[in-house]
């Protein structure tokens, strides 16, 4: 290791020192007034929790659980389907599939809900089905839904891996004793190549399920999940002398909140770390040739579990639109544009359809702004320590930048008003307030995108280019942009599509804030006593636009992803 | 590193006034120094999702005073009181509007609210003597009735007592906003302390041994879980509740939107009725209370006020102004007498402590 200047060192501590201010520092603050509120530690508050936390501690793992189970037991056989698909087909279904995982949470839970309607008794049936008993009617079709969203996670971990690994592998595993059965051909073979990946898309499946709020909040409102716990009671935490019991309690909740999702995070580490791609990637036309010897290549098997799979993606979404034509009368129910009409006139607190579309726009791409630099050089940071072999380095900063996925939205909300307060007022009322918000949320999930994509860039070509003279601007543009800009891309889209849906910490931002995007004014309208018979349908205008302009981005950035992928070096 | 991740916990502590003595109550109003908000030409207002805050409204509004308006979104009236309590003195905002009379006294209390200047005659005369107490904090630009809403289609004997819905034929039945976390269950929960008197704590052990649907919200109880509602028609409907608890010109508001036809019905039983008084109230460190003022004025003119039936489903505050005949609004609308009003004479601290012990009795 070179021997470094100080000015370098401070050049890299400094923006260090920034970001960890920016995620740790409302959390603490956070954590400090419910202490002094309460006068409970953390520790002691998460040890006696109450019976209502306990029993949402309970609740919110169990769904978690079961959602991520079941979402690897359904995204393999599709995933299997999909890489045994020929383009250009494949490329199309795979990015229908994966618009669940991008659509705003809120449109998924009234498009379920529009699909049970729609589909009358039956829709009734699934809709008062029960898990057991604490998770109250609606939770089945909880579960379905987030299996309905996490989908992609497991194909795209699986599909990819299937779609490049060599037959000829598993051939000559065959001739060997212990390729003879199929157990064994899942021990030796397909377990090494799928199961880390497997397990992280399960953790991560979990997680996301774990603090689903809009789901729980309108598919099982009788589930009480720590997420639904601290979003609909925390806002009255951390106010001396005001309900002590409450600020106990999110305390407390917000801290197992945190231990579980900081064992399921660092489990994800662990998995995605052992998860490689198939070596010696193989072509496209010998993987399916390989794939169509075995059960796969019954076409119609293939065809309706994709095209099953990608139906199921889309419904819930064309059914919002249905939904939001349909007014109800005296007499039953009519089509009208009245929902479109009130949405757009706006008399939701004054904001009109496109007021809060512009809105949306203006936070997503100011989060990607933010967001993706910062993720970058966070990415750049960790990769760099661990290439110089500074372990406690490299494991530090990963894990500053998992704590955003792990702390309750409620603490970053009461922390940043509480600090803002006491620094800066000014700043409660800056349009930068809820995307620098966006962007601390997203940030995890921007560094676990580039991080492996740095992992995979050899040195070599810098250093090739360092040695024919080009200089670090031109070396950035013309081998590390290139070579990164797929996982970039990758990670831009995850930002954006996060900002424009996100809806807890924006639905306690906005408390402090005008900014209303499209999520919090879909909430708004779902929110308002429904007497008025075009008010739902106004709530589901706003979610056609929201899904449409999430759909419609996520599916460009795709498209650039797809292209570019195979181009630059 | 983990040197300097306790620095920083450190420093970021220190922002928060960890010491105690930042976090006592004040006593005397008149020793409480807000921080005045730095005044940048407009408006703010803190409110919930109050319909009649309509675009035109606002529109006319600047149009005549020339003040800008802008609105800040909480999700509901105890989300208005938290956040003027979390500012603690430093508003971000000039008016907060939607606190009712059992919210607004916690305010008042913490010496958060500004006395106001603005002219009140011409509004009813019942508002101003129930809301007495609290008119010189606030304006009341709105207000209504809190009933049981039972339907008529699926029960025979309408209840006529509380304790009716501690029988058998009610388990499961009834669905409560809890008093923790919604602003007609607490009104509710403060009527029946102040109505059944000693018996009240008796009541609801007896009724939450009845498997009553206690929710977070009133959306969820009345959409969701009533069966008497306009929720039958909406997507996710549960209708597992044949009463809950609403307000007693709901079934009014039913039949106006449905031609004149409801199955809701509001009942007023003893100890189960509560007037609700909403207010605007001026912060106390208002960037500029003049035009706070101007706001508030405007919205109890007789013009914009007498809109609220319409536009906020509640009765305007105006003197002799009633529901309209239209569609049977008035007609299926209740008016009913001995309604517990405010704080139903507690103080802010009694309550504190009664909403513990609900929270506690839920627990068990």
């Amino acid at each position: 290791m070179s021997v470094r200047s100080a000015r370098a060192v401070l050049a890299q501590v400094l923006p260090i020192l920034g970001l960890a201010v920016l995620i740790l520092g409302p959390m603490a603050i956070a954590v400090n007034r419910l202490w002094a509120v309460t006068g409970t530690s953390p520790i002691i508050a998460v040890i006696g929790l109450s019976p209502s936390g306990l029993l949402a501690l309970r609740t919110a793992t169990g769904l978690a659980t079961v959602a991520a189970a079941a979402t690897v037991a359904c995204g393999v056989p599709v995933a299997f389907a999909l890489a045994a698909m020929g383009d250009p087909w494949r490329r199309r279904l795979r990015a229908v599939i994966a618009l669940p995982f991008v659509c705003p949470s809120i449109v998924a839970a009234v498009g379920f809900l529009a699909l049970i309607d729609l589909t009358g008794e039956v829709g009734y049936t699934v809709r008062n089905w029960t898990a057991w008993q604490n998770a109250g009617p609606g939770s089945v079709l909880l579960l379905i839904a987030m299996v309905w969203f996490n989908l992609s996670l497991a194909v795209r971990v699986v599909e990819p891996s299937v779609a490049r690994a060599d037959p000829r592998y598993l051939e000559q595993l065959r001739l060997l004793p212990e390729g003879k059965t199929l157990l064994g051909r899942l021990r030796a073979w397909w377990f090494p190549l799928l199961g880390p990946g497997l397990t992280a898309a399960a953790g991560l499946t979990f997680t996301f399920a774990f603090t689903s709020f809009a789901l729980v909040r309108w598919l099982a409102p009788s589930a009480l999940t720590i997420e639904v716990l601290l979003a609909e009671q925390g806002s009255g935490a951390g106010i001396p002398g005001y309900r002590v019991d409450l600020s106990k309690l999110v305390l407390g909740a917000a801290v197992a909140q945190a231990i579980v999702l900081l064992l399921a995070v660092s489990f994800v580490n662990a998995m995605q770390r052992r998860h490689r791609f198939a070596m010696d990637a193989a072509s496209s036309e010998r993987v399916r040739a390989g794939l169509a010897s075995g059960v796969w290549g019954q076409p119609i098997l293939r065809w309706s579990l994709v095209w099953g799979a990608a139906g199921f993606a889309v419904l819930p979404l064309a059914l919002v639109a249905v939904a939001s034509f349909r007014i109800r009368t005296s007499e039953g129910w009519k089509f009208s544009l009245d929902g479109w009409r009130r949405a757009l006139e706006g008399d939701a607190g004054g904001v009109t359809l496109m007021e809060a579309f512009w809105a949306t726009l203006q936070t997503a791409s100011m989060t990607v702004a933010i967001a993706l630099p910062a993720g970058w050089y966070l990415a750049t940071q960790v990769h760099r320590a661990e290439r110089e072999g500074r372990v406690k380095l490299a494991r530090g900063l990963a894990v500053l930048a998992m704590v955003p996925l792990v702390v309750s939205g409620v603490m970053v909300g009461l922390g940043t008003l509480l600090g803002l307060l006491r620094l800066a007022p000014g700043w409660l009322t800056s349009p930068w307030l809820l995307p620098v918000a966006h962007a601390t949320l997203v940030l995890p999930i921007v560094v676990r995108v580039m991080l492996p994509a740095m992992r995979r860039l050899k040195p070599d070509f810098e250093a090739c280019a360092a040695t024919l003279g080009i200089g670090p601007w031109r070396r950035f543009a013309l081998v590390r942009w290139p070579m990164l800009r797929p996982a970039a891309v990758v990670a831009a889209g995850l930002a954006l599509a996060f900002s424009l849906g996100e809806f807890g910490a924006s639905w306690i931002l906005v408390r402090s804030t005008n900014a209303s995007t499209l999520s919090v004014l879909v909430d708004a309208w779902l929110a308002r006593p429904g007497f008025d018979p075009t008010t739902r349908p106004a709530a589901m205008a706003v979610a056609v636009v929201l899904g449409l302009v999430t759909m419609v981005l996520m599916l460009l950035l795709e498209r650039w992803r797809e292209d570019r992928v195979h181009g630059g070096l | 590193m983990r040197g300097v991740f306790m620095v920083l916990l450190l420093v970021c502590a220190g922002l928060s006034g960890c010491l105690s003595e930042d976090l006592l109550l004040t006593e005397d109003c008149s020793e409480f120094e807000a921080t005045l908000r730095e005044d940048d030409g407009v408006l703010r207002v803190l409110t919930y999702d109050i319909a009649s805050l309509s675009e035109s409204f606002l529109q006319d509004f600047t149009n005549e005073t020339g003040i800008e308006v802008e609105l800040i979104r909480a999700d509901d009236a105890g989300s208005i009181l938290e956040q003027v309590l979390l500012y603690d003195g430093t508003p971000q905002v000039d008016v907060a509007l939607g606190l009712d009379g059992s919210y607004l006294p916690f305010a008042v209390n913490r010496c958060l609210i500004h006395l106001h200047g603005v002219d009140l005659t011409g509004l009813d005369g019942a508002v101003l003597e129930e809301g007495a107490s609290l008119t010189d904090h606030g304006v009341p630009f709105d207000h209504g009735y809190i009933c049981l809403n039972v339907d008529a289609a699926v029960v025979d004997e309408m209840p006529t007592s509380l304790w009716n819905l501690t029988e058998d034929e009610w388990t499961g039945k009834v669905a409560i906003p809890s008093p923790l976390s919604s602003s007609p269950g607490r009104a509710f929960f403060l009527a029946t302390l102040q109505g059944l008197g000693d018996d009240a704590w008796t009541w609801w052990e007896a009724m939450l041994m009845n498997e009553p649907i206690i929710t977070t919200g009133w959306s969820e109880a009345y959409e969701i879980h009533y069966s008497g509602g306009y929720g039958v028609w909406e997507e996710g409907h549960v209708g597992d509740a044949a009463a809950t608890v609403s307000y007693c010109h709901s079934p009014g508001v039913e039949a106006y939107y449905s031609d004149n036809s409801t199955q809701s019905t509001a009942i007023a039983l003893p100890g189960a009725v509560y007037h609700q008084i909403e207010y605007g109230a001026v912060l106390a460190g208002a960037a500029n209370t003049t035009a706070a003022e101007a706001f508030l004025a405007h919205l109890v003119s007789p013009d914009a006020n007498a809109q609220m039936p319409y536009e906020n489903l509640m009765y305007s505050v105006l003197e002799g102004a009633d529901l309209p005949e239209t569609n049977g609004y008035r007609h299926h609308s209740l008016v009913p007498e001995d309604a517990v009003a405010a704080l139903g004479g507690m103080d802010v601290a009694t309550l504190d402590i009664m909403l513990a012990t609900f929270s506690a009795l839920l627990e068990a």
